[in-house]
């Protein structure tokens, strides 16, 4: 019996559960360089190439031990000198109580190996061909740019549609009510006592045109955010957060803002967009703080790979992403509700102002091609997410005009 | 006859409507009962509570369309899922001129009433809403 | 076009508890991997298995080498499962790359995670200045020719007909199953995603808590990776099995079980 393992034309070993060698036949030793006694205690994978290796520790081996059998397994054994010897195995696995081992029977299979060379090297052959062809290359390119393009033109079409409605609600609702409220009180007027306008109603007259005054302000400031600025310069959030703050404590004097800032990357941006879009956001961790006069706002931002293409299906580009988190602790809102904070003029809350804020923060974010997510917890504060583009497709900068007043007429909305 | 005072539920998030409709009611109707509600989700607290079935469900409910939270239309849902509720006749008294908001309640069979533009007509209007009153 | 993600990732749920433990194979087999060691937690959790796009019985049709050119792409795999069966508060036990792809699904949306253990992770397979991470690049292009040559080989993983092995009975039913079913075509691009990642730079995002589990003398993620991953991943526990090799929730699941319950036991 001994004779027959030894003298087969075959290779023959087995090993044990932890891969150390247990049999080793004549053939196999001859052929790899070895002497029994060296392999003897070796452990399985000296006998294997590194490929064969990692292939039998990712797939070989889990498989011997779920099915018990592998057949047919093509692997390369490696000679002392280090040659690779193609050869196609069978082996099974046998569990006892004390331990379990496994039998590998294999034949060298030089020849297949030809074959399989040469239909690999007809495959190449072939798929080069097609590849170096240059029409369909620049096809593919072609293809590529109006991927690209498509998906921004969708993400257009979409932040479009959103303005109509948005827009069509604010002339429907949010305005028809002042104007019907301004004729409700002026006709109370003329009907009182002509001698004494009352004072009250007349202040009621004057409040209804200032609101309507700041629905008509914020909707300018909707329009002129839908045309995209193509203004694209290297921005430091952390200094225009700080200029910000600046210009919040001046507007609540006494309210003191403690922003706590993680270090945060530059972006690429149109910096006049981003002084508004964190003044806004700024302006809602003073404005939904709890009672007293503290705000604390937590500004952590880092860098990820995500999908280019946001709005169509099945294509896949990884760029660079910055994404950045406001967290405050204030008094967040029922998240069920969370959607209809970035309609315009919604308000969850009295302190909203006339609610256009996160309307603006939208258009902004939208502009820079990003994503602006919010999510909150009643009575614990919210969580303000941007997703923005590391590096933005366009024109490249014009060293953009620092106009402090321009700035400060355009952000100092109601918001 | 109906001995027991009349109760309607007014939903409404401006402080100057509450004041006109519910004066309104006090002027031509003064036993009549008026439960302010400023928004649907105070409106529902109320309907669910204690107190309501206590006092007694409303007989009309009044609601205006566009407030924060949940919307005229949003508040309306939720009052149909429940059966206690279901059968409570409704009104709608916006100043919204939106078409669509009018044909999807007179498609549920509710009058949809545009909030005037001169209160000398309020009288009418809450007139018009008690004969509605269950 | 729409097919579920369950569907879609071949998604199997089971179990009596109400915690989501979600498991996710690595390069190497499906999700019949765990099968050793999911019943030592059938009783206290909500098991979730599934298998990647290309691998095992997931719809290969829906494959799309663009987006699992990286492993974000597999991540995305994580998410969408998650995002489908409004998943909250999920142990994920990743083993091999399933460590990385875990971290950087955990670095998009942390929310969603309670904690992560990794089984014989690597944050990267390529040696690189002072940096050991098991392999020269011209080992790894190696592997991917030899994955190539073996495309015939590997056809033989596809189906394997169990039709005519009746000499095997002590399989019993099981004879109908096929185990590491893969495509060889998107086994090879699986490979180089997976050992051409380098994820080293993303280590500082994770914000949920890790269980390394390093395996002694495993050449796919050795010693130093274990060390370093420890170093570099704030919040994390390593611990050293004794099982050798690459897959010990197959060779020693006592083991891993062991360690992975000790791990659970203690507080979030």
């Amino acid at each position: 019996m001994d004779a027959l393992f030894n003298l087969a034309p075959c290779y023959c070993f087995s090993c044990k559960d932890d891969g150390t060698l247990i049999l080793v036949n004549e053939k196999l030793c001859a052929r790899l360089g070895y002497s029994k006694e060296e392999l003897s205690g070796e452990k399985l994978e000296t006998l294997f190439t590194l490929p064969t290796r990692i292939f039998h520790q990712t797939h070989f081996f889990p498989l011997l031990h779920m099915q018990g059998y592998a057949d047919e397994i093509f692997i390369s054994l490696q000679t002392r000198a280090g040659d690779y010897v193609p050869v196609l195995i069978n082996a099974a696995r046998k569990e006892s109580e004390e331990d379990a081992y496994t039998v590998y029977v294999g034949i060298e299979v030089q020849n297949r190996k030809r074959f399989e060379d040469e239909l690999i090297a007809a495959k190449k052959a072939a798929e080069k061909a097609l590849a170096e062809n240059t029409a369909l290359i620049r096809a593919k390119e072609a293809l590529q740019e109006h991927a690209e393009a498509l998906d921004s033109q969708m993400a257009r079409v979409n932040a479009q549609h959103n303005e109509l409605l948005q827009f069509n609600k604010v002339i429907t609702h949010d305005l028809q009510e002042p104007l019907r409220k301004l004729s409700v009180f002026a006709k109370m007027i003329l009907e009182g006592p002509d001698e004494a306008p009352q004072k009250k109603l007349v202040e009621k007259l004057l409040g209804v045109s200032e609101h309507m005054r700041q629905i008509v302000s914020g909707l300018q400031q909707y329009i002129w955010l839908s045309e995209p600025s193509l203004i694209r310069v290297d921005v430091e959030p952390a200094s225009v957060l700080l200029e910000a703050r600046t210009l919040l404590q001046a507007e609540f004097p006494g309210i003191n803002l403690v922003m706590e800032m993680d270090p945060l990357p530059g972006i690429q941006a149109d910096p006049a967009q981003m002084r508004i879009l964190f003044y806004q956001l700024l302006s809602n961790v003073i404005r939904f703080r709890k009672a007293g006069d503290r705000a604390y706002v937590k500004i952590s931002a880092y860098s990820l790979q995500l999908n280019k293409f946001r709005n169509i299906a099945d294509k896949y580009s990884y760029t660079g992403f910055i994404k950045v988190e406001l967290a405050d602790n204030g008094i967040g809102f029922n998240n069920e509700y969370g959607a209809q904070v970035f309609e315009l003029y919604k308000r969850l809350h009295p302190q909203s102002g006339i609610g256009i804020g996160l309307a603006l923060c939208k258009k902004i974010i939208e502009n820079h091609q990003g994503e602006i997510s919010i999510g909150a917890r009643d009575g614990e504060g919210a969580t303000v997410t941007l997703l923005l583009p590391a590096k933005m497709p366009g024109q490249e900068a014009n060293p953009a005009e620092t106009n402090q007043n321009d700035f400060i007429n355009r952000s100092k909305l109601q918001a | 006859m109906k001995h027991k005072a009349k109760l309607i539920l007014y939903v409404d998030d401006d402080p100057d409507d509450r004041e006109f409709l519910s004066y309104a009611f006090k002027t031509i109707s003064p036993e009549t009962k008026v439960v302010l509600a400023e928004d649907g989700v105070k409106a529902l607290d109320y309907l669910n509570s204690t107190e309501a079935h206590k006092v007694g469900l409303p007989c009309l409910i009044v609601l205006d369309l566009n407030m924060p939270y949940l919307d005229g239309r949003e508040t309306y849902q939720r009052i149909q899922t429940n059966p206690a509720l279901q059968n409570i006749p409704t009104i709608v008294f916006t100043s919204s001129l939106n078409p669509h908001d009018k044909a999807f309640f007179n498609s549920l069979g509710i009058e949809l009433i545009t909030k005037p533009d001169n209160i000398a007509y309020m009288n009418k209007i809450a007139s018009h809403m008690l004969q509605a009153c269950a | 076009m729409t097919t579920s993600v369950a569907v879609r990732n071949n998604v199997k749920i089971f179990g009596l508890g109400s915690k989501v433990m979600l498991f996710a194979h690595g390069f190497g087999c499906d999700q019949n991997m765990w099968r050793y060691v999911t019943p030592a937690f059938e009783a206290e959790y909500k098991i979730i298995l599934f298998d990647y796009v290309g691998a095992g019985k997931s719809d290969k049709g829906s494959y799309n080498p663009e987006r699992y050119s990286s492993l974000q792409g597999y991540a995305r795999d994580v998410l969408e499962i998650c995002a489908e069966l409004q998943l909250q508060d999920v142990v994920f036990v990743g083993h091999s790359v399933s460590g990385m792809i875990g971290l950087l699904a955990a670095i998009e949306e942390p929310g969603l995670f309670e904690r992560m253990i990794m089984i014989g992770p690597s944050p990267s397979y390529i040696n690189e200045g002072g940096y050991t991470g098991g392999f020269n690049r011209k080992d790894i292009e190696g592997l991917l020719e030899t994955m190539e040559q073996n495309y015939i080989g590997w056809a033989n993983f596809l189906a394997p007909s169990i039709m005519g092995h009746s000499d095997r009975p002590h399989l019993g039913e099981e004879l109908a199953e096929s185990f590491c079913t893969t495509d060889p075509v998107i086994a090879r691009q699986f490979a180089e995603a997976t050992f051409f990642s380098d994820n080293r730079e993303d280590l500082k995002k994770m914000r949920i808590p890790s269980l390394i589990l390093q395996c002694s003398d495993d050449i796919i993620a050795p010693a130093q990776v274990g060390e370093y991953l420890h170093g570099h991943l704030a919040g994390s526990t390593l611990r050293v099995m004794k099982a050798t090799g690459h897959c010990p929730h197959m060779s020693e699941p006592e083991e891993t079980i062991a360690l992975m319950k000790e791990y659970l036991a203690l507080p979030a």
